[in-house]
């Protein structure tokens, strides 16, 4: 089911997994990436400015994303696994 | 032949675009607008500040203006002292210090003459417009929240606009203001944000980066262990550079000139061209026997990046001790704050931001307006809701710009001195947000007849604060040209264009308005829908 084809509460629930969500999952991507990137023997400030600028790209492109999948409920749980994964790996890699 | 994009996805971007554009529309004009504003925060200092309005002169002596200085205002030993030498924008000398125990402050002198500035109280451009662009004025953190989701917003609704668009470039071309207002708005829409796309992608991505600290606190923290402020130490400099006081009395500084000089001469000679000299120079340890003075160039001149580009002193030999500059990747990173504070001075480019700005005004505005038309025309939304947003928009549109002329007129009428109790920039922005509130209530009651009647105080309000500047400063137009004070001149300047421009918009508003056309047609469409 597509988002035009949603009932009003459908269409409200997308926009908060795609914020809320995407939020999450962003914060998590940045941690990940800018402590993964510290392996690669890069600076902490490049490492993370790298990330940063990555995961301003990611947040609005999983809003869309949550807009317009037609699988709310799979790409709801694939968020919350994304962001609980990158959330608990990222400590590991920068203390790695 | 398969479409690229389907109609399923275009539909869903459609739904997006509109209802994420209602729910922040409003937000982000005044957002879009007091970031307008802020293009010329300098300019606007100068207009509600006249003791600012000082003509710019070449090369100032740090050393016999300011030295001198740092005994007589009694500065505590080991507290640190920032100048800032007079800018194209900003011809006074800036200097901050903090007294051990006590807030920061910051003084203004006169170029030539070192005398301290008795500055209007007032929070002008730099300090009302432009914390109001980022932050709302809301205290704490949820201000910064509410516009990093508006700008988030601007980012998804950019794209997702892009998607609905079948004939992009056909859109670009088309405009047609003789059609009916739903017409001639979506029109409009369509061509101003075309027409200033990439800047409506750039700045509210770098809007967000510049902010990224508070937005994602604890992500920053990680690759630090935890420490939030690791990030912003280590791109600062100042950490790498400091230099712990030896708790001993030094002598004082010998000369501030000589290391702007020298950092000035290392930068002309590596970037192969003549280049600004610092932005700031501070004095650090001051009193101590390891004091050192830090140049700093963040801005520099004919250059979009920003960023800290820094050179220690020895405060006694002038010998560089150490210098900082950004990393690669941070430098790119600078690059795309740069675009986003335009602090360059490269003055077509300032105003084309300020046109992009109005553009994106514009672009709000009239996607606002269209959505009402469209609900109007239809007759299928509640009217209630159409009155709502009507009144909301109204006074989120030509509301705020009535609101920010009153802050002008306001900062004209209360005297200087004045001491009733509250601080005098606090009873500007008292005066601001009232004709705000104003705004608000005379647009749920007047209906659509609010645009005109706004538009209609918008064009009396803008000639009057020229009016009273001329009356308050006997700082009238010719005479600001005459003395080589442009940025004052043309604020009058463009507050009398605004005005006639205003105007214009209330009785070409006042006509369609004043006739009830769009009532009789819902009344049609609601007899139709009932048969």
């Amino acid at each position: 089911m597509t988002l035009s084809q949603d009932n009003n509460l459908t269409r409200s629930l997308r926009l908060v997994v795609g914020l809320v969500g995407g939020y999450f999952v962003t914060s998590g991507f940045i941690a990940a990436l800018g402590s993964a990137l510290l392996l690669t023997g890069m600076a902490t400030s490049e490492a993370l400015t790298l990330a940063l600028l990555l995961g301003f790209c990611l947040f609005p492109a999983l809003v869309i994303w949550a807009a317009a999948t037609r699988r709310l409920v799979i790409f709801s749980a694939a968020m919350l696994v994304l962001a609980v994964v990158l959330d608990l790996s990222s400590p590991m890699l920068a203390g790695g | 032949m398969k479409q690229v994009i389907s109609d399923g996805f275009r539909q869903s971007m459609n739904w997006l675009h509109t209802w994420l554009g209602l729910a922040l529309g409003m937000v982000l004009f005044a957002v879009f607008w007091t970031g307008t504003l802020t293009v010329f925060d300098k300019e606007i200092d100068q207009w509600m500040k006249p003791e600012l309005r000082i003509a710019p002169e070449q090369a100032v002596s740090l050393d016999d203006v300011m030295l001198p200085q740092l005994e007589d205002l009694s500065l505590a030993q080991n507290s640190d002292v920032w100048f800032s030498p007079p800018q194209h924008r900003l011809p006074a000398i800036r200097m901050f210090y903090a007294p051990e125990g006590e807030r920061p402050q910051e003084v203004l002198f006169h170029p030539q003459t070192g005398e301290q500035l008795e500055l209007t109280d007032s929070h002008a451009g730099s300090e009302f417009f432009f914390p109001f662009h980022y932050m709302l004025h809301i205290p704490g953190i949820f201000g910064y929240l509410i516009v990093g989701i508006a700008a988030l917003a601007m980012l998804v609704l950019t794209v997702s606009g892009i998607f609905i668009h079948r004939k992009i470039f056909q859109e670009f071309f088309t405009f047609r203001p003789e059609k009916k207002a739903r017409r001639a708005s979506l029109d409009l829409h369509n061509l101003t944000a075309l027409i200033a796309l990439p800047f409506h992608v750039i700045l509210p991505f770098t809007g967000l980066f510049i902010f990224a600290i508070i937005y994602f606190p604890s992500a920053m923290g990680v690759p630090y262990n935890g420490d939030e402020g690791g990030y912003d130490a280590e791109i600062s400099g100042y950490e790498a550079l400091a230099i712990e006081p030896a708790g001993e009395p030094g002598l004082p500084v010998v000369s501030v000139d000589r290391p702007l000089q020298q950092a000035a001469d290392i930068w002309h000679k590596e970037e192969g061209r003549t280049t600004s000299g610092a932005d700031w120079v501070g004095i650090f340890n001051y009193g101590d026997a390891n004091a050192y003075i830090l140049v700093e160039r963040y801005f520099p001149s004919g250059r979009v990046s920003i960023g800290p580009h820094q050179m220690t002193f020895d405060s006694q030999t002038g010998e560089m001790i150490d210098r900082f500059d950004p990393q690669p990747i941070h430098a790119a990173a600078n690059w795309l704050e740069g675009l986003h504070w335009i602090q360059f001075e490269h003055w077509p480019l300032r105003w084309l931001y300020f046109v992009a700005g109005l553009a994106g005004c514009v672009m709000i505005g009239s996607g606002l307006v269209f959505w009402m038309q469209a609900r109007i025309r239809k007759g299928q939304a509640d009217p209630m809701g159409v009155r709502f947003v009507r009144a909301l928009s109204v006074a989120a549109m030509p509301g705020i710009i009535f609101s920010s002329a009153i802050f002008l007129i306001a900062n004209r009428l209360i005297p200087k001195g004045i001491d009733i109790g509250p601080h005098r920039h606090d009873l500007e922005i008292w005066a601001f947000f009232a004709a705000w509130i104003i705004s608000l209530v005379h647009a749920t009651l007047r209906g659509r007849r609010a645009w005109a009647d706004q538009c209609l105080a918008i064009a009396l309000a803008a000639p009057l604060a020229v009016i009273l500047n001329w009356a308050t400063t006997g700082d009238h137009i010719p005479a600001m040209f005459g003395e080589g004070i442009w940025s004052v001149a043309t604020m009058d300047l463009l507050l009398i264009a605004g005005g006639v421009a205003a105007f214009a918009s209330a009785r070409r508003l006042h006509r369609t308005s004043g006739v009830p056309v769009k009532q009789s047609r819902i009344d049609a469409s609601s007899r139709v829908n009932a048969e």
